[in-house]
């Protein structure tokens, strides 16, 4: 399956956040969404997510637009995992993820025992197995935010969409929700991501888009877009990207260069 | 000598009005002009009382008469002006209406209670006319009618109603006197297109049903109150003889209702729809012109004692308290469902 | 779904008992004879009878109707608004209907009228909210729905307060006081055979879409991405839980608290997903409304109307929720 945006235009009816946006998605690839705060990262996601329209151009499923489908044909194609939140209701973590499968369910009908089954299983797959009869609202952030990720896996979508997922969470969450992430990768899924951290994008990046100035700034492999002159441009403060030991590259500020 | 021609003089002086000074029924004192032309009634049972007592001083209605109504009236005061009710419950009367139409008295006919002397003490305060308070309970109406006229200079026609309603008592009275308690009728008051709301036994509401010899089924269990709901289940536990309504919706289907023909009062046909024009018999408002629903209601429940016919005695009434002279068919109109054997 | 089936078979238990109850209650004598030989129907039927079949049986199971749907409003609106504070009154359907009521006893109709007009204006409130709400094309659809209502609701309640001035203070008054409390004192088998099927009707789908409509507590866009078309499922819970409002005021006046509290219990009990919360709160809500007309027609002679009751027992169980102090609503 493919994501495919092309001559995207979004915005708001009065309001033309940003323009001319291709990109593409397949199976087994990570794209990144970088940018400064305010470029259109989040609205860049609902268009893509059909949550709200395209002012310009179209997205497209398999050479489907968003526009000609219903929502329940979007969500089996695609899974959102949004930022870790708390719900009004005490839902169990069970609950949350059991609604990822609605997509798949008929109109009249609620989740049955193999229902419950993909569930379960899930959150196996992510290491919360034991969490399922927990209070959604009382767990960790990084615990709610692997929920989200076992909801979306649930739906059995082949492509995830991501709104930074390790936003507030503590390091060694971070760290743990961007393992997960390569590993569904690596299995095939297709997965979009918006992140504020460009050293994320360098970790587990197939392709990067930087989203900034109204438009698609640059959108490549990682070692091609994020170097230190787009960083320092995007983000209007000197950085330094470095090579580590390990042969790993990290961004780091350059407070000490003068001029 | 020069003194006795300036007295003369100044006695014979034109527009000198020498207050009189007159006390209400709740104490209070009032001073009023020598001559009263203009009378507001301050509420709807004062503008009953006003209509009949001396209609020529009317100067308006709290309430306009409806158009059904008008037809039973004189000429002249159904055309009069509506000022709005001044005091009560619900007044909606403008303080400068009251001013402008510049009465020479304003009284109320009704609740004497401290609630009413205030609200009366507040406007005669404000607009500067004399208010009065008249007690409007059935014993004491004739007393307030004759209070009434004197402030007025009504005498005559005051005198001539007050005795009508004195009489009207006494006859029942007399003929109920050696009425056994258990041959009295029990009634149920009707109200609202349901028939479930009623007036508890001693309620202003019900006053006329009670006095005319019936008992109220509606037994009152607290101090207060007059209006009340209750389920058709207990009208059925009370099983009263007879059923008083003046709800016409009511009326019409009660007879075809199959729960409330457990009734005895519907078994029987006991159910009587109470006339209403120009004012109700037995309340609407509770007024001097329940005056005929006591004979009315007295000869509903105990024909035997009361064998005139009521066609007589509402035309000799409305002739006397309303001025008007109703024909045959008028009177078959008003007594619509009013009478025995009507369905 | 981890089902806790126990706690819905003692809600059926508990209905079952309160319905005998209710039966069993007024101030009529009932014989059990009565009772014998209304289920055996032979010959003319005594007065007892008549009482029960006639009387009784179609206050308990309207009784029984207005809890159910009542309730089940309530817990759809305060899924559907992400909301517990939420009442089917949120969007104006009451208090409109109220107006409908007091309009038709101002103008003296016979009862069958101020029902209709009750039911049509409680629907035309909704539907004016509904069209303001879209005409005015925000994102937030919800908080537009809900402020549009208020604002509806409050001009319906305005005008209430304006016929009350110009009622007859002898005799409309007190009745349009009386209505505006809720009373099932005159209820008759042929209110049933209206009320019921609309109850129903507006009860069916939201018991068919209950997984969905659950969905909806997650937000919009959560529930969109995962693949319920909102608002035309919004729609349809409003469409729903208005029908059997409007209904059920129309034939009882407006009851307050029912459709705020009953919700919150059933939450307590079986947990907040729609699924599981929707059956326990009608059950309950029945439960309870069969207890409040009981009490309505067996503390006095005189009947106590039903929305004081419920505020008496709603209000103290209100405070004592806000002072459990827990995280999130149950």
């Amino acid at each position: 399956m493919q994501l495919v945006a092309h001559d995207l235009s979004i915005g708001y009816r009065r309001h033309l956040v940003a323009r001319d946006i291709a990109l593409t998605l397949c199976a087994g690839e990570v794209l990144c969404l970088l940018g400064p705060n305010g470029a259109g990262k989040t609205t860049l996601f609902r268009t893509l997510l059909g949550l709200q329209p395209p002012l310009g151009g179209a997205v497209l499923i398999d050479d489907r637009p968003l526009g000609e489908l219903k929502p329940a044909e979007i969500a089996r194609a695609m899974a959102y995992v949004p930022q870790a939140h708390v719900t009004e209701f005490s839902f169990t973590v069970l609950d949350v993820v059991l609604m990822g499968r609605t997509a798949r369910l008929g109109t009249f009908a609620s989740p049955g025992p193999a229902d419950e089954r993909i569930a379960r299983e899930k959150l196996a797959g992510l290491g919360i197995a034991e969490l399922a009869s927990h209070d959604y609202t009382r767990i960790s952030g990084g615990q709610r935010q692997l929920s989200l990720i076992a909801r979306a896996l649930a739906q059995e979508t082949p492509i995830l969409v991501l709104d930074e997922p390790t936003a507030s969470l503590d390091f060694g969450n971070q760290t743990m929700v961007l393992g997960r992430i390569r590993e569904l990768a690596a299995a095939g899924y297709g997965i979009v991501l918006s992140t504020h951290d460009p050293d994320h994008a360098l970790l587990i990046a197939t392709r990067v888009a930087i989203i900034a100035e109204g438009g698609l700034r640059a959108i490549g492999t990682p070692e091609e877009v994020v170097t230190a002159d787009m960083l320092s441009a995007i983000y209007r403060t000197k950085v330094r990207v470095e090579e580590t030991e390990t042969g790993r590259r990290v961004c780091v500020p350059a407070w000490s260069e003068r001029s | 000598m020069r003194y006795g021609v300036v007295i003369a003089l100044l006695s014979v002086l034109p527009g000198l009005a020498w207050a009189a000074e007159v006390t209400d029924s709740a104490g209070r004192r009032a001073s009023l002009p020598d001559r009263v032309e203009r009378v507001m009634a301050a509420g709807a049972n004062a503008a009953v009382v006003l209509y009949v007592v001396a209609p020529e001083k009317m100067i308006g209605w709290p309430s306009a008469p409806r158009p059904a109504e008008r037809e039973f009236l004189r000429q002249r005061e159904r055309d009069l002006p509506e000022f709005g009710r001044l005091t009560g419950r619900g007044d909606t009367a403008n303080v400068e209406v009251v001013l402008s139409a510049r009465p020479d008295l304003v009284f109320d006919f009704g609740s004497v209670t401290p609630t009413y002397v205030s609200l009366a003490d507040r406007v005669a305060e404000q607009t500067g006319f004399p208010y009065l308070l008249l007690d409007g309970r059935l014993d004491r109406t004739a007393a307030s009618i004759r209070l009434l006229g004197k402030a007025m200079g009504a005498v005559d026609r005051s005198e001539a109603i007050a005795r009508y309603v004195e009489e009207a008592e006494q006859l029942i009275d007399a003929r109920l006197a050696d009425l056994p308690g258990a041959k009295r009728r029990r009634v149920y008051l009707a109200r609202q297109a349901n028939g479930l709301e009623t007036g508890l036994a001693g309620s202003i509401n019900t006053e006329i049903l009670e006095r005319a010899g019936g008992i109220n089924v509606a037994e009152r269990t607290s101090g207060r109150g007059n209006i009340a709901n209750v389920s058709i289940e207990q009208v059925i536990a009370w099983a009263p003889d007879t059923i008083v309504t003046w709800d016409a919706n009511f009326f019409a289907q009660v007879f075809s209702d199959p729960v409330w023909a457990s009734v005895p009062a519907v078994r029987d046909h006991r159910v009587f729809l109470a006339p209403r024009l120009p004012f109700g018999w037995i309340d609407a408002p509770p007024s001097i012109n329940r005056t005929i629903g006591l004979r009315w209601i007295a000869g509903l429940l105990y024909p035997e004692r009361f064998p005139e016919d009521i066609r007589n005695v509402a035309r000799d009434f409305y002739r006397l308290f309303y001025q008007v002279d109703v024909t045959a068919e008028q009177l078959d109109r008003i007594l619509a469902g009013a009478q025995p054997g009507h369905r | 779904m981890t089902a806790r089936p126990v706690v819905l078979i003692l809600l059926v238990v508990a209905l079952c008992v309160a319905l005998l109850l209710a039966l069993a209650s007024g101030p009529f004598p009932l014989a059990v004879s009565d009772v014998v030989h209304a289920l055996l129907q032979d010959g003319a039927p005594s007065p007892g009878e008549i009482v029960l079949l006639r009387v009784r049986l179609p206050r308990v199971a309207a009784a029984a109707l207005v809890g159910v749907a009542l309730a089940g409003a309530g817990t759809a609106y305060q899924t559907l608004f992400r909301n517990p504070l939420v009442s089917p009154d949120i969007l104006g359907v009451s208090t409109g209907a109220g107006l409908g009521a007091v309009l038709g006893i101002l103008l003296a109709l016979p009862v069958a009228g101020i029902q209709a007009l009750a039911f049509l204006a409680g629907l035309a409130t909704v539907v004016l909210v509904y069209l303001i709400a879209a005409a005015l094309r925000r994102h937030e659809r919800t908080l537009v729905l809900v402020l549009s209502g208020v604002v509806i609701g409050a001009l319906a309640g305005a005008c209430i307060s304006l016929v009350k001035i110009l009622a007859d203070p002898y005799d409309q008054l007190p009745a349009i006081t009386f209505w505006l409390l809720g009373s099932l004192a005159g209820v008759k088998i042929g209110d049933l055979a209206l009320v019921a099927p609309l109850v129903l009707a507006g009860l069916v789908p939201l018991v068919l879409l209950r997984w969905r409509i659950g969905v909806l507590a997650l937000g919009d866009d959560e529930a969109r991405s995962l693949g319920i078309d909102v608002a035309r499922l919004r729609a349809v819970v409003i469409l729903a839980a208005t029908l059997m409002t409007a209904t059920v005021v129309a034939v009882s006046g407006v009851i307050g608290w029912v459709g705020l509290m009953i919700p919150h219990i059933a939450r307590m009990m079986v947990g907040p997903s729609f699924g599981r919360l929707l059956p326990a709160a009608m059950l309950l809500g029945a439960s309870f409304m069969l207890l409040v007309d009981l009490l309505a027609r067996s503390l006095a002679r005189v009947e106590t109307p039903l929305g004081i009751l419920t505020a008496v027992l709603g209000a103290p169980f209100f405070l004592w929720l806000l002072a459990r102090d827990r995280g999130s609503w149950a």
